[in-house]
C-alpha cells in the first residue's frame, strides 16, 4: 500500500479510475434500462471515425472526436426514436458507419495507425495531472445532472409514454443523457482505454441492478462495485503484476456473478417472504 | 483508311520504342524508410525506388491496399527487413498471382541479436524472438549496401559500375555517420537508455557501450504493467537519470508519466523505419533522422 504514496502515477490511476468508474456507473445504470447497454462501445467506434476526422481536417482530433461522439448519440436516440428501430439496431448501424468512415479518412489522409492509436487508447497507468482534474469535473457533472433530474429521469427511463404525457421534456432529458455519454465515453477511452470504459458503463451497472431492490440502492451498488473494482484492480495488478484495465475488468465480473448467483440462490429459496 | 490505322499502328510502335528506355528502369518497392534511401542512392537515375508503406504507417501492423498490391505486382524487386519486423509480408507474398516476386531480405544474411540481449551479458537469458530493428547498427548497413548493390547489378548488369561507385559513396556516408556516433557517445556521463516503448534499439545501444532499458519489450502494441513503471522509475531515482527517451511511432502517454514520475524530461528518438507525416513535410531523410537520434543521445546522457 505504501507503494501508492510513493509513485505519483497510481495515484493518478486510483483518483481518475475511481472518478471515471462512479461516472459510468450512474449512466450505465440508466443506459442498461433503456436497453442501450452496447452504447459505449457503439460510440467508441463512432470516436474512432471523430479521430480520424481531426486528422484529416487537421483540427484537434479530441474535440472533433467529441463533437462527432455526441452528434451521433444525439443521432442513434432519434433514429430511434423516429425509425421504430428495435433494441440496439441503431447503434450497430452507427457503429459501423464509424468504423468505416474513419478508415477511409485514414486512409485518404495517409496518416495511420500510429497517430490515431495514440489519440484512441488511453492507459490507466499513464494519467496526467490535468486529466485527473478532468475527470473530478466529469464525474461532478454527472452527478449533479442526475440529481437534479432524478425524478424526471426514472420517469423517462421506466416509462417513457408516460412520462411524455405528464409533461416531461423526454427529448432535451435524452440529449442530456447521451451528451453525458458521449463525453464520458471519449474522455474515458482516451484516459483510461476503450476496454475499461465500455466494460465500466454496462458490468458494474447490471451487477446492481442483480441485488438492489429499488433504483436508488441500484445505484448505490453500482458505485461501490465500480469503486471496488478499479481499487481492487489497481491492487491486484500491483500485488500480482498483471496490466491493470484487465484486472479492474474482471473483478467487475465477479461482482456481476457473485451478485446474480447470489439473487438466483435467494429466489429459489422457498419460504416466507 | 487501312494505311492510316497502319501509321497510327506504326507511330505507336515508334514511339512505345523512343520511351521504352524509361520504362526499362528497374522498378523496386521497399519496406522500410533506409532501404529505400540505400537502394535510390545505389540505383541513382536507374530505378524508381518507392516506399511501400505510406507516411506515419506502423511496420509491425500495416494492412496493405488493393493498390499497395498492384505496385508490388508490377516491380521488379522488393526490398524487405524480414525476421518478423513485416509480419504481414509472406502472405502477400505468397498470394500474389502470377509470376514470383523477386525480393530481397536484408536480414537473411546477417547475425542477429535476441531482443533484449545486453552487451556482454552472457549470463543465461530468456532466448525470445530475434532483433529485427537491423539497420539502426550502421555497420550491418554496410552488409545490407553490398547485398543491394550485387542484386542491382544481377537485374541490370549495364549499370554495375554506377552502381558500385554509388554504393562505395554510401558506404562512405555510413561509414562516417557511425564515427559520428562512436565519438559523440564515448565521453556520456550515463550509459543506460531508459526507453517508454519497445526496444527497437537494442542494436544502436550494443554498438556504443550503451543499455538499453526498455519498459515493454517485443511487441509495441502490449500493455505495460505496474511493477514493470515502478523498476523503471526505482532504476531511474537510484541513479540519477533524468531523461527518459520514447520511439515516436507509440503514444506519448507512458514517457511523460515516467518523466513526471522522476521529475525529468523525454526525449525523441527515431526508429528511422518510417517518416511520419509531419517528418515528411519537414523533408528529412533516414541520415537527418540519424543526426536528430545522435544529439537527442548526446543530451540525454550528458555527453561531452
Amino acid at each position: 500500500m505504501h507503494a501508492l504514496f510513493a509513485y505519483g502515477f497510481l495515484q493518478r490511476a486510483f483518483l481518475a479510475g475511481v472518478l471515471i468508474a462512479v461516472a459510468c456507473a450512474v449512466l450505465g445504470l440508466f443506459l442498461i434500462l433503456r436497453k442501450d447497454a452496447m452504447i459505449g462501445h457503439g460510440l467508441a467506434h463512432i470516436a474512432f471515425a471523430g479521430v480520424a476526422l481531426g486528422l484529416f481536417l487537421n483540427v484537434l482530433p479530441l474535440v472533433a472526436a467529441l463533437a462527432v461522439a455526441v452528434a451521433a448519440a444525439i443521432a442513434v436516440m432519434r433514429l430511434k426514436d423516429r425509425a421504430g428501430l428495435h433494441g440496439d439496431t441503431a447503434i450497430g448501424i452507427f457503429s459501423s458507419l464509424g468504423l468505416a468512415v474513419g478508415v477511409l479518412l485514414a486512409s485518404l489522409a495517409r496518416s495511420f495507425n500510429v497517430e490515431l492509436m495514440a489519440y484512441l487508447f488511453g492507459d490507466i497507468l499513464a494519467i496526467e495531472p490535468i486529466e485527473v482534474v478532468l475527470t473530478l469535473v466529469l464525474a461532478a457533472a454527472v452527478l449533479i445532472v442526475v440529481r437534479l433530474n432524478y425524478a424526471k429521469l426514472l420517469y423517462m427511463t421506466f416509462d417513457r409514454e408516460s412520462a411524455r404525457a405528464a409533461g416531461v421534456r423526454v427529448g432535451r432529458l435524452d440529449t442530456l443523457l447521451m451528451v453525458l455519454t458521449a463525453v464520458t465515453i471519449v474522455l474515458g477511452m482516451k484516459i483510461a482505454g476503450i476496454l475499461l470504459v465500455a466494460a465500466l458503463i454496462v458490468i458494474p451497472a447490471a451487477a446492481g441492478l442483480q441485488v438492489a431492490g429499488s433504483f436508488r440502492s441500484a445505484v448505490r451498488a453500482s458505485i461501490a462495485v465500480a469503486v471496488a473494482s478499479v481499487a481492487g484492480g489497481l491492487g491486484l495488478s500491483l500485488a500480482l503484476n498483471i496490466p491493470a484495465s484487465a484486472a479492474i475488468v474482471v473483478l467487475c465480473f465477479l461482482a456481476f456473478a457473485a451478485f446474480s448467483l447470489g439473487k438466483r440462490g435467494r429466489a429459489i429459496r422457498p419460504g416466507p417472504g | 483508311m487501312r494505311s492510316v490505322v497502319r501509321v497510327l499502328a506504326a507511330v505507336l510502335f515508334v514511339s512505345s520504342a523512343v520511351a521504352s528506355p524509361a520504362q526499362e528502369r528497374l522498378r523496386i518497392l521497399a519496406t522500410v524508410l533506409p532501404l529505400q534511401e540505400f537502394a535510390a542512392a545505389i540505383a541513382g537515375d536507374r530505378a524508381d525506388v518507392g516506399l511501400l508503406l505510406p507516411a506515419g504507417a506502423g511496420v509491425h501492423n500495416w494492412q496493405p491496399r488493393p493498390g499497395d498490391i498492384a505496385r508490388l505486382a508490377e516491380c521488379d524487386l522488393l526490398l524487405f527487413i524480414g525476421s518478423g519486423l513485416e509480419p504481414w509480408l509472406p502472405g502477400l507474398i505468397k498470394a500474389m498471382p502470377g509470376r514470383r516476386l523477386n525480393t530481397l531480405e536484408a536480414a537473411s544474411s546477417l547475425s542477429l541479436h535476441e531482443h533484449g540481449e545486453e552487451p556482454g551479458g552472457e549470463e543465461e537469458h530468456d532466448h525470445g524472438a530475434l532483433d529485427p530493428h537491423v539497420w539502426l547498427d550502421f555497420e550491418l548497413d554496410l552488409r545490407i549496401v553490398d547485398r543491394i548493390a550485387q542484386e542491382l547489378s544481377r537485374l541490370d548488369p549495364a549499370g554495375t559500375s554506377a552502381f558500385s561507385a554509388n554504393a562505395g559513396k554510401l558506404s562512405a556516408r555510413l561509414t562516417a555517420l557511425d564515427a559520428r556516433f562512436r565519438d559523440g557517445l564515448a565521453g556520456c556521463r550515463g550509459k543506460d537508455l531508459v526507453l517508454a516503448g519497445h526496444d527497437a534499439f537494442g542494436y544502436l545501444a550494443r554498438r556504443y557501450g550503451l543499455v538499453q532499458r526498455a519498459l515493454y519489450g517485443l511487441s509495441p502494441d502490449s500493455q505495460p504493467r505496474p511493477k514493470d513503471i515502478m523498476t523503471a522509475v526505482d532504476f531511474c531515482r537510484e541513479k540519477g537519470i533524468r531523461t527518459i527517451f520514447f520511439e515516436n511511432s507509440v503514444p506519448s502517454d507512458l514517457s511523460r508519466t515516467l518523466a513526471r514520475e522522476i521529475g525529468g524530461r523525454v526525449l525523441v528518438l527515431h526508429a528511422g523505419h518510417n517518416l511520419t507525416r509531419g517528418q515528411q513535410d519537414r523533408g528529412v531523410g533516414f541520415f537527418e533522422l540519424m543526426e536528430e537520434n545522435l544529439a537527442s543521445l548526446r543530451d540525454g546522457l550528458g555527453c561531452r
